[in-house]
């Protein structure tokens, strides 16, 4: 059901598309009203980028501006999710957590989400809802965390979001046990949706929350794969981390094989916060995750860390800006790629230290390893240093399995896939390990297992 | 039936050829060291033997208990009970020693067709063997290698073998770099190791370690041959005399068996 369109119509498509909404009261009257408007009309100005642009020069999304994408209807308050078997969900769980939001083709779907646990000071919503309720601590800073100019994607995302999560921790308050949001594709053919995440984590808070992004549409009961379809997921996440919070983040992209995937995660920091992303890419056609994070107050630390294991003719993008505006900040970003057949990476790593920001700490590294010929990676760390007191590093490194590892643990007994095996499963789990939810982790590792060299 | 048998073999590294036609016997219970100048092709032989493939076989063979060792994986050579203690150990980054010993022994097991050793069990077999060489055993839960100090790593390989209990064991140059006594714990390790079920060939470059691994047998090697054979006074006779004396004409290869 797809057609053939020129790049502009399918902007001009989401344009219509836009207007129509607007055609609703609700909609049209909302204090977010003008922030979509701003944004679609940015985002129609500049269209969707091209491998002209230096941030998209070896992410060629072409594929993309061919389709004529539907936009979930979610934003409308009669959306009511697809029925889907929870069975088919429980592999996706991640134990017992304080809420889960499961968002079904971009509507909630109620019997499979919980938050009747929180406890107090931890706020969980709908982001619909929080804007219907003019939330004004929601007001004060969605689309204000991921701001980078020409992110055509995180403004098509304001202009057009559908569903999402709001998630309020009010100072001091701590959720002990993860808050889990699921964004599920079912594999309407042609389906764009644009899920919206804000979480504001006031001083001294602290929680621990997982996204997933994931495709059922390839998954059938009983094992029996079904075809998979072509869908857009077009996420923004913004986190404002007060002062001293503490906020762990995994993001886990199992989107279908023939999906599209473009994360935003803005993150601000203010003084003596923490924020530790973990981003794990497994699945999907085309997966871009663009990450910017601002430390404004001293003693700020960020860590990212990423694995991505692909095969096929995937595409995994990890573009990373981390931004020191503050003395005495740490970030680290740590980001491994194991690529088979003809699967593609590309990493791009930015650390901009500003003027005055002395005594940062930041370390970049990206490591990758090519299991084919054909596989691919391009790697582009930057830094740009405008403090003159500071300690930053980067280093990338790429290469395939080091036979003589390989020979000396089958000179002890171990067959060449065995060998082969370890040595990928050990590059995996340094950032496996990283994944503090246990339950998570498991199935993670399962995952990696199941795609290791078999014999 | 001799425990090893190598006869006539080539080996060579693209174009160049390394081994010409070796000739050795080795039976169970005996110690046999090679000994020769750099390039002789001392640890071409010992890798040849553990199955590397930068190494192509172009003429003779070998018999391991009267099996074709060549027509073997390495995998499959080491659970038949070869074992060769690198000259250069390899770091393998994530895989802690433990992890790795613990499937290797446990492959071994399988081929023989033993019952996996429990977690209990191979924790008490390895802090036994570590002992033995004196190897801490903080170092067997880090990355195989990583960061270890030359003497730490040819400790682990000793530990090792002492772990796999192999039936013929392969040391390359497990002596360079050692100091003293670094020297004589790996030395120890491998005359724990000597039995009459068991041989041993240990590849130096160097007499010194011959003070500590006494050898039933010395070959010396030159040019990929075998130029001259005998009992462990062809080591001091070598030592005294300098790798120069065989290459100056007194040795002759020993005529194919």
């Amino acid at each position: 059901m797809t057609t053939t369109m020129t790049a502009n119509n399918n902007v001009e498509s989401f344009a219509a598309h836009f207007q129509r909404l607007e055609k609703n009261d609700a909609f049209a009257r909302s204090w977010f009203h003008p922030v979509r408007k701003a944004a679609l009309a940015r985002f129609v100005e500049s269209g969707f980028p091209t491998t002209k642009d230096e941030d998209w020069r070896f992410t060629n999304i072409k594929a993309i501006k061919s389709v004529d994408w539907k936009s979930a209807d979610g934003v409308s308050d009669g959306c009511s999710a697809k029925i889907i078997d929870p069975q088919l969900l429980e592999q996706f769980g991640i134990g017992t957590t304080t809420a889960t939001l499961v968002f079904v083709d971009g509507c909630l779907a109620p019997a499979l989400s919980s938050t009747d646990r929180l406890p107090k000071g931890v706020r969980v919503e709908r982001l619909s809802d929080a804007i219907k309720n003019e939330n004004k601590l929601l007001a004060s800073h969605l689309g204000q965390v991921a701001t980078q100019k020409d992110n055509a994607f995180a403004l098509l995302n304001t202009a057009l979001v559908d569903n999402g999560a709001f998630i309020h921790l009010a100072a001091n308050a701590v959720a002990e046990k993860p808050i889990h949001l699921v964004f599920v594709s079912t594999g309407d053919q042609a389906t764009a949706s644009h899920p919206r995440t804000m979480i504001i984590a006031e001083d001294n808070s602290q929680a621990t929350i997982v996204e997933s992004y994931i495709g059922l549409d390839g998954i059938g009961l009983d094992g029996v794969g079904l075809e998979p379809a072509t869908y857009l997921t077009n996420a923004v996440t913004e986190v404002v981390a007060g002062a001293g919070a503490n906020i762990r983040h995994h993001k886990i992209v199992q989107e279908s094989d023939d999906a599209f995937h473009f994360g935003t995660l803005g993150v601000s920091l203010q003084r003596d916060s923490r924020f530790t992303s973990t981003n794990i890419c497994t699945d999907g056609r085309l997966t871009r995750n663009n990450v910017e994070a601002r430390l404004l107050g001293e003693g700020g630390q960020c860590t990212f860390n990423g694995l991505s294991m692909l095969g096929g003719e995937q595409l995994v993008d990890n573009h990373l800006y981390i931004e020191h505006a503050a003395a005495h900040c740490e970030s680290w970003q740590y980001y491994k790629g194991i690529y088979n057949d003809a699967s593609h990476g590309v990493f791009s790593g930015r650390i901009f230290v500003r003027d005055g920001a002395q005594k940062t700490d930041a370390k970049q590294t990206n490591m990758t390893l090519l299991l084919s010929d054909r596989a691919q990676i391009d790697s582009k760390p930057q830094l740009e240093i405008f403090a003159d007191d500071v300690k930053c590093t980067h280093g990338a490194t790429i290469g395939q399995i080091d036979e003589e590892a390989i020979f000396y643990l089958r000179a002890r007994g171990l067959t060449d896939a065995g060998a082969r095996s370890m040595m990928i499963h050990a590059f995996a789990s340094q950032t496996l390990n990283e994944i503090t939810v246990e339950p998570l982790r498991e199935r993670l590792e399962a995952l990696v297992q199941e795609r290791l060299p078999k014999g | 039936m001799a425990m090893l048998e190598i006869r006539n073999l080539h080996a060579r590294v693209e174009d160049t050829e390394i081994l010409r036609g070796i000739n050795l016997t080795v039976n169970a219970g005996e110690v046999h060291s090679i000994m020769g100048p750099n390039g002789s092709g001392k640890s071409t032989l010992a890798q040849v033997l553990a199955g590397k493939d930068t190494y192509e076989v172009t003429e003779g063979e070998v018999l391991y208990n009267g099996k074709d060792l060549l027509d073997m994986e390495p995998n499959e050579r080491a659970c038949e009970g070869v074992f060769l203690a690198f000259q250069y150990p390899v770091e393998i980054p994530g895989v802690s020693t433990n992890y790795f010993l613990k499937a290797a022994v446990n492959a071994k097991r399988k081929h023989h067709g033993q019952e996996e050793l429990d977690a209990v069990d191979f924790l008490e077999l390895v802090k036994e063997k570590a002992a033995l060489v004196e190897l801490d055993s903080k170092l067997l839960s880090r990355s195989v290698n990583e960061g270890f100090s030359g003497g730490e790593k040819k400790r682990n390989e000793i530990f090792q073998m002492c772990v796999l209990d192999p039936t013929l064991a392969i040391l390359d140059e497990t002596d360079s770099g050692l100091d003293i006594d670094a020297l004589k714990t790996v030395a120890h390790g491998v005359n724990c190791m000597r039995s009459p079920e068991r041989a041993m060939v240990v590849v130096t470059h160097y007499q010194r370690l011959l003070d500590y691994i006494v050898p039933d047998f010395v070959h010396v090697l030159r040019e990929g041959r075998i130029v001259k054979s005998g009992g462990k006074e062809l080591a001091l006779e070598l030592e005294a005399k300098g790798y120069a004396w065989v290459e100056e004409g007194n040795a002759t290869p020993v005529a194919t068996s």
